[in-house]
């Protein structure tokens, strides 16, 4: 089915987010947690989203999955997801799309066209029906929670957990085909397929966080959105699953949003970093870019708060104050309060997420400092350091 | 910048003065009940023979994964549970852990900071009544005037301004981290000498992380507070902790100086924590195909059946027979830096 | 570990907030917050307001009665009247009268029993669960077993045993019921026993009572709340139970002595309704009044509450 769809209409880009909205509806009003979030996700691509608590970044991933239960909801923007056409020769996620365009996407081709044109055509997540979401969920998009470790069900082997999960989405697979295809899905995470006998609790912590990747690449997802996957797990079996994702992802090629409170591990695993604060992008940039010159006060504050190994040891300042209380979002860019930096303009008005000007990097920051309206000379990496540090002495006489 | 080395300097007259609190040859089993009536009793072993001091002014860290028996150890020395075996010092002399008096004059000295800053502090109680606490209980205030004073300077002391404002708050009004610092500020209230501090940042945002440390670090400076700082995190070991002591499984592998620790660990298992520690400097050597040499081989065993000998002779490289046999005795690197491994020799021998 | 702390969406009001300075502010903030604890829900604050009046009768009512409850007349068995409310007895007693005084030792009993239950049942529980060994393991043995006895069948062959009397009835009925909250508070306790501020308050060198009273207990609050007024119910019902089998006080007029007197006249059988109807309808009524407090504190307090049926909800996937 669909293999003539035309290859030029093939793009890199898998799901592209606009302008996306998330608000809690509370008594004492209504609560942005989400506010224009815009990204877009390359395929194979590993997408870090960096933010402390109450920055936004799990209800994004809620949100992307469409998981989000009231009072949250979805108040504006467009998920759009760029199925993959079959040409590039993944049978998996064939059966979806097409059964997804007929009964999902048709409301404006209707009866007009033919099916394989439009299956190029992107998805928006939010216009799907329960059922199709449903559908989708495994096939196309997995996601791996915080708690997933708990998640497993402690009174069924991990085996049937998997071998659920293919007979629900793969109702035409036979019962030897499930057990083989769960098999290899062991040995893919890196545990032996005989502990797939295993009940949860004959695991450790770490097989459990493996046994639940293997089940959230069951059905080959063309992304995988993990939720602080690591932060349950100690440093060494953290080391090891994130080997194992960047090993999977080059292997298999999904992407893959990344979301974590340690910045120090995206710069090690992501090819961009975006960061969040107060339900905002402040800075997206590719790594390489964040750790050598990250722009905004915020990036560079969260990334100098991890005492390094090596080098000479020095006193280091936090970022003053505390994560902003949604409820009551500082007016101007949220995060002036804390900043060393804040010019006036910063209380009032809210900066937008730019490149800098006469440059073609894609670093995107949103900070004043950078808008030559406000201000005519943008601060250079050292110039945060020594706000910082000045900070620090600050501090360490006080 | 350089206060770190100043301090280093400064203290190590302190160091020659002796520990304030000691634990010596320290071992816990924890026994589970089991239906089996039949020989022995099976036990967690979770602390087997750690030592350790504390000097006034300086900041010894304990770091290891979970399971590796860290908070025990804290625990001990914080009174709550007692050894199996092995004798907690302080001032030198053996403290009497099970005599209830001593108990008291004990914890008027020595505090405990926890985890969890969400469940570390009741609930139903303001901050006032969490700090008037131990005031009263060790009779540091003799009346209300007093008693709102002290509360008032403590709160400063842990840099919560107002204070004012805070002192009526109660822990659901209070953010991650000022629950934290009303935690620090109640084990001060007590007016210790020595302050434990079972991973007091874990819990904490990324951005305030530090605040926190450079508070106890303050501390540590001003007050001559001798500091136990546990955490899994190596990194902030070096930065806080004068001292370092690497746990595995219950057992010490490593100790010394931080800076000689981390920046020439030893032990195969100190190496393989620092390895596996996230280290965004990394990006100035790696290109994209990096992934090191890391090998980790499985996880922390159960302490209920530990491996024999050395507990991470089944996960390590270079292991020999030897290893699953005995436990090697310490060998001194220099510097104060020694470890416990058969490959850098065994007094024994 | 990363604690999500910001989206607290639910409707919960902020806790009242008290300051400390004085007496009054204090006893109004307590009265305030009693307040917005009975309107917080409808079935809440019908419950509170049939449980209310009753006390109120209870208290006051004998003020008001125009008959002295066990005073005979020669108006043997006369149907509701204007001078007799509620007609009479076969003995001529105004029945009116009776259900007033009996509504006074019914529901005073009954809440006075059940206060003693749960305090027994808090005691038993708070202990047992803090301490841990031989006291926890005796008074758990104890907890269980009286667990295991039938209650009312023990209670009657108990009541039969001793005197008749009110008191009697009373000790029966706490030997027989306070071992299920005890039960249900020892755990709870037990999980209390684990948490950090408990570990806090021992470094802290808090004396264990202190710990028990001032720290566990204010957070079991709600749950001995709960436990007193669903003990009140079973302790009103097995009251009439008793006094309606006979092992009761008859002179003194009560809810069960009421339908206890009405049973030996044969009241049901020769249609004498405003004789057995009155006391059977308050035992109801008080009854339902209690379950709706609890039914609405539940519901208030429990998870998945509020907010589930508002639109727009997406139906979950399997995960």
């Amino acid at each position: 089915m669909g293999t003539n769809v035309n290859a030029h209409v093939q793009t890199d880009t898998l799901l592209d987010v606009k302008n996306l909205v998330v608000d809690y509806l509370a008594s004492s009003g209504t609560v942005h947690a989400v506010t224009d979030v815009n990204f877009t996700l390359k395929r194979g691509e590993i997408l870090g989203l960096a933010g402390e608590s109450g920055s936004g970044k799990s209800t994004l991933a809620y949100a992307i999955t469409c998981l989000l239960r009231p009072p949250a909801i979805i108040s504006g923007g467009e998920i759009l997801y760029f199925p993959r056409t079959s040409q590039d020769g993944r049978d998996n996620s064939r059966v979806t799309i097409t059964r997804l365009s007929k009964t999902g996407k048709s409301k404006h081709a209707k009866g007009e066209g033919e099916q394989s044109i439009e299956e190029t055509k992107p998805i928006d997540l939010l216009q799907l029906s329960p059922a199709q979401l449903r559908d989708l969920r495994w096939n196309d998009l997995a996601i791996v929670f915080q708690s997933a470790m708990n998640a497993l069900n402690p009174v069924m082997t991990v085996g049937s957990q998997i071998m659920d999960v293919l007979r629900t989405h793969r109702p035409d697979m036979g019962s030897d085909t499930r057990k083989k295809r769960a098999q290899e899905l062991f040995q893919l995470v890196g545990i032996a397929p005989d502990r797939l006998r295993s009940y949860p609790h004959e695991l450790s912590g770490g097989m459990r966080q493996r046994a639940i990747i293997a089940i959230a690449l069951a059905l080959s997802p063309e992304i995988l959105i993990m939720d602080e996957p690591t932060t349950a797990l100690d440093v060494v079996v953290q080391r090891e699953i994130l080997t194992e994702i960047i090993r999977l992802r080059e292997k298999l090629g999904f992407a893959v949003i990344f979301i974590t409170h340690d910045l120090s591990l995206l710069l090690e695993l992501a090819d961009h970093v975006a960061i969040m604060y107060a339900g905002r992008i402040v800075e997206k940039a590719s790594r390489r870019d964040l750790y050598l010159h990250p722009r905004h006060p915020y990036s560079y504050g969260l990334l100098n708060s991890f005492p390094s190994l090596h080098g000479p040891r020095r006193k280091m300042a936090g970022i003053p104050g505390s994560p902003p209380d949604l409820r009551s979002v500082p007016p101007g860019c949220a995060f002036h309060l804390r900043c060393p930096l804040a010019i006036e303009v910063c209380h009032e008005v809210l900066p937008s997420l730019l490149a800098m000007k006469g440059e073609k990097s894609e670093q995107l920051v949103a900070c004043h400092l950078y808008d030559p309206v406000y201000n005519m000379e943008p601060p250079t990496t050292l110039d945060l350091a020594r706000k910082y540090e000045a900070l620090a002495e600050e501090s360490n006489a006080g | 910048m350089n206060d770190l080395a100043v301090q280093l300097d400064e203290s190590s007259a302190e160091y020659h003065q002796g520990p304030i609190l000691e634990g010596v040859h320290l071992r816990k089993l924890f026994p589970i009940s089991s239906l089996n009536l039949s020989a022995t009793k099976p036990a967690v072993h979770a602390v087997e023979d750690t030592s350790l001091s504390l000097y006034p002014g300086r900041a010894l860290a304990l770091v290891g994964e979970s399971g590796s028996g860290k908070t025990t150890v804290a625990r001990i020395l914080a009174g709550l549970y007692s050894p199996t075996s092995g004798i907690v010092r302080f001032r030198g002399e053996p403290a009497k852990l099970a005599d209830k008096s001593y108990l008291q004059t004990y914890r008027r000295n020595v505090q405990l900071v926890l985890q969890d800053p969400f469940s570390s502090l009741n609930p139903v109680h303001d901050v006032r009544y969490i700090l008037a606490r131990p005031l009263r209980i060790f009779n540091h205030a003799q009346n209300k005037h007093q008693e709102t004073e002290q509360i008032l300077s403590l709160l400063n002391r842990v840099n919560l301004s107002p204070a004012e404002q805070f002192i009526q708050k109660y822990p659901h009004q209070l953010s991650g981290g000022q629950k934290q610092r009303v935690s620090i500020a109640r084990a001060l209230a007590v007016r210790p000498e020595v302050l434990l501090a079972d991973e007091p940042v874990s819990m904490l945002d990324v951005s305030i992380r530090l605040d926190i440390l450079n508070l106890l670090l303050r501390l540590k400076d001003e007050e001559r507070l001798a500091l136990l700082f546990i955490t899994h995190d190596i990194a902030s070991a070096r930065y806080f902790a004068e001292d370092t002591l690497v746990m595995y499984a219950g057992q010490m592998v490593e100790g010394g100086p931080s800076d000689e620790v981390i920046q020439r660990p030893k032990h195969p298992y100190t190496q393989l924590l620092i390895s596996a520690a996230p280290n965004p400097d990394n990006l100035h050597a790696q290109s994209d195909e990096e992934v090191t040499d890391f090998i980790a081989r499985g996880e922390i065993p159960s302490l209920i059946h530990p491996p024999g000998g050395c507990r991470f002779h089944p996960r390590c490289p270079h292991a020999m027979p030897v290893c699953s046999q005995r436990f090697p005795t310490r060998t001194e690197l220099g510097g104060g830096h020694w470890t416990n491994c058969f490959l850098f020799g065994d007094s024994n021998k | 570990m990363q604690i999500q702390e910001v989206p607290r969406s639910t409707s919960a009001p902020p806790v009242t907030h008290v300051s400390s300075d004085s007496l009054f502010s204090r006893l109004s903030g307590i009265i305030l917050s009693i307040w917005r604890a009975m309107t917080l829900n409808k079935k809440v604050t019908v419950g509170c307001a049939i449980v209310g009046f009753f006390i109120a009768v209870g208290c006051f009512g004998p003020l008001i009665t125009p008959y002295n409850p066990n005073a005979t007349s020669h108006l043997f068995i006369t149907p509701p009247s204007a001078t007799h409310w509620l007609g009479t007895t076969v003995v001529g007693e105004d029945i009116f009268s009776q259900l007033i005084y009996g509504t006074r030792t019914s529901v005073f009993w009954g809440l006075a029993t059940a206060l003693i239950v749960t305090v027994l049942s808090v005691l038993v529980g708070l202990v047992g669960g803090y301490f841990s060994g031989l006291t926890d393991d005796s008074l758990t043995l104890v907890t269980n077993v009286s667990l295991v006895l039938p209650a009312l069948p023990l209670a009657i062959v108990l009541a039969a045993y001793f005197p008749r009397g009110s008191l009697t009835i009373s000790m029966v009925i706490i030997i027989t019921s306070w071992a299920w909250q005890a039960r249900v508070l020892r755990s709870q306790t037990l999980s209390l026993r684990s948490r950090e501020f408990v570990t806090a308050a021992r470094v802290g060198g808090e004396h264990a009572w202190r710990i028990i009273l001032f720290e566990i207990f204010p957070n079991e609050i709600s749950l001995v709340v709960a436990g007193f007024v669903s003990t009140t119910i079973f302790i009103i019902l097995a009251w009439a139970a008793l006094e309606y089998l006979g092992l009761g006080d008859g002179t003194i007029p009560s809810w069960g002595s009421m339908l206890y007197w009405a049973q030996q006249a044969g009241a049901l059988g020769g249609g004498l309704w405003w004789w057995f109807i009155p006391p059977g309808l308050c035992i109801a009524t008080f009854g339902a009044g209690l379950a709706l407090i609890n039914f609405g504190v539940d519901e208030v307090a429990g998870p998945g509450c509020a907010l589930s049926g508002q639109s727009r909800r997406r139906k979950q996937g399997k995960r």
